[in-house]
């Protein structure tokens, strides 16, 4: 992820310094980039349209939250999309922490761990950076 | 004595029935209850393999359910006499479930604190 | 000590069979609604197990069948007696 974007920065860069006329146009088209708005959602912050969902979107979501993601976050939010993917349901912590034990290691499985990353209710907080439903089956 | 069993008793497609049963049961296990599962009458067609419910345009529960074991539902039950009258066999299920014959259903409901009918 | 209701007509339905399937002496049955016509002396459910059998008296008034049609061994309650039962058996499992 890092490298993605510290490649799209170089890129912008040499475009710039290559074509000087454009460069108020490239500009623009960044801050576009990154002051985009959240595509909809509903009135808790859950996308509405899974399909809308990029890392873009996700660092949006996690700054609107008052979150910065790193490494660590990004691992979560990926193996919790795996999770969407493979069984249809945004899952809840018990099953969370389990899926995590199987596919990352026992260091991350675990609650503590979880809520230091996405505060008091990860499951849920973690559904929503990753662009899925809220999970029914916790309240 | 386990807290809830859950009956899933209609058939797959056309309402929402075993949507709802796998609801409940994934609330429940989410909520640190001990659930088991029991598939009978037509609910044993719920298990049927190769389900294709986007042909009639409906979600199945088919991803869902390979979800019950990472919220701790291990204790799933299939009625098997419910399985011979519809000609399917307990090994070609698209989940792992523990036969159990019609004497042994009743000592199976009187086991659990709460039964639920879906 | 499961107090089992069923609301399908066992002659257009096999929930009253399944439910008798799952039944353990000591349950009740208690038939409502449609459920009722599983009381009628010709409805023969598959197996009568030692459970006690009830019929709600209201669905009954309200298709025209009378006490005197069901079989017997069955009692008849009313809506008052149905709370009753459900107070009086551990827990209630509704077949529908």
């Amino acid at each position: 992820m890092e490298n993605a974007m510290a490649d799209h920065k170089q890129d912008t860069e040499s475009v710039t310094n290559n074509q000087a006329s454009d460069t108020a146009l490239e500009k623009k088209q960044k801050s576009q980039e990154h002051s985009q708005e959240i595509p909809a959602t509903d009135s808790e912050g859950y996308l509405e349209n899974l399909s809308d969902w990029n890392e873009n979107v996700a660092e949006q979501i996690a700054q609107s939250e008052g979150m910065q993601l790193t490494e660590a976050h990004w691992q979560i939010i990926h193996l919790l999309r795996r999770f969407y993917e493979e069984f249809e349901l945004s899952p809840a912590m018990r099953p969370l922490v389990k899926y995590i034990g199987l596919h990352l290691g026992k260091e991350q499985a675990r609650s503590i761990y979880l809520m230091q990353l996405f505060g008091d209710s990860p499951a849920k907080m973690a559904s929503k950076i990753a662009g899925l439903p809220k999970p029914t089956n916790c309240l | 004595m386990s807290d809830i069993l859950i009956i899933f008793r209609k058939p797959p497609v056309g309402t929402s029935w075993a949507r709802e049963a796998l609801d409940l049961a994934l609330v429940g296990a989410a909520f640190g209850q001990k659930v088991s599962l029991l598939f009978m009458g037509d609910g044993v067609f719920q298990l049927a393999q190769n389900q294709q419910p986007d042909a009639v345009g409906q979600k199945g529960t088919q991803a869902m359910m390979q979800a019950l074991s990472m919220y701790d539902i291990d204790d799933i039950y299939v009625h098997n006499d419910s399985l011979d009258t519809r000609g399917m066999a307990a090994d070609q299920l698209n989940i792992d479930c523990q036969p159990i014959t019609s004497k042994a259903l009743p000592g199976l409901l009187q086991q659990h604190k709460q039964v639920f009918n879906f | 000590m499961i107090l089992h209701t069923v609301n399908k007509s066992v002659f257009n339905c096999n929930t009253l069979n399944e439910c008798l399937l799952t039944t353990a002496r000591n349950d009740g049955v208690l038939l409502l609604e449609d459920g009722v016509y599983g009381a009628l002396e010709t409805a023969h459910p598959t197996e009568i197990h030692e459970v006690s059998w009830y019929v709600l008296k209201e669905d009954l008034l309200a298709r025209g069948l009378s006490e005197g049609q069901c079989r017997e061994g069955i009692t008849v309650v009313d809506y008052a007696g149905f709370v009753e039962l459900t107070e009086q058996y551990k827990s209630v499992c509704s077949w529908f």
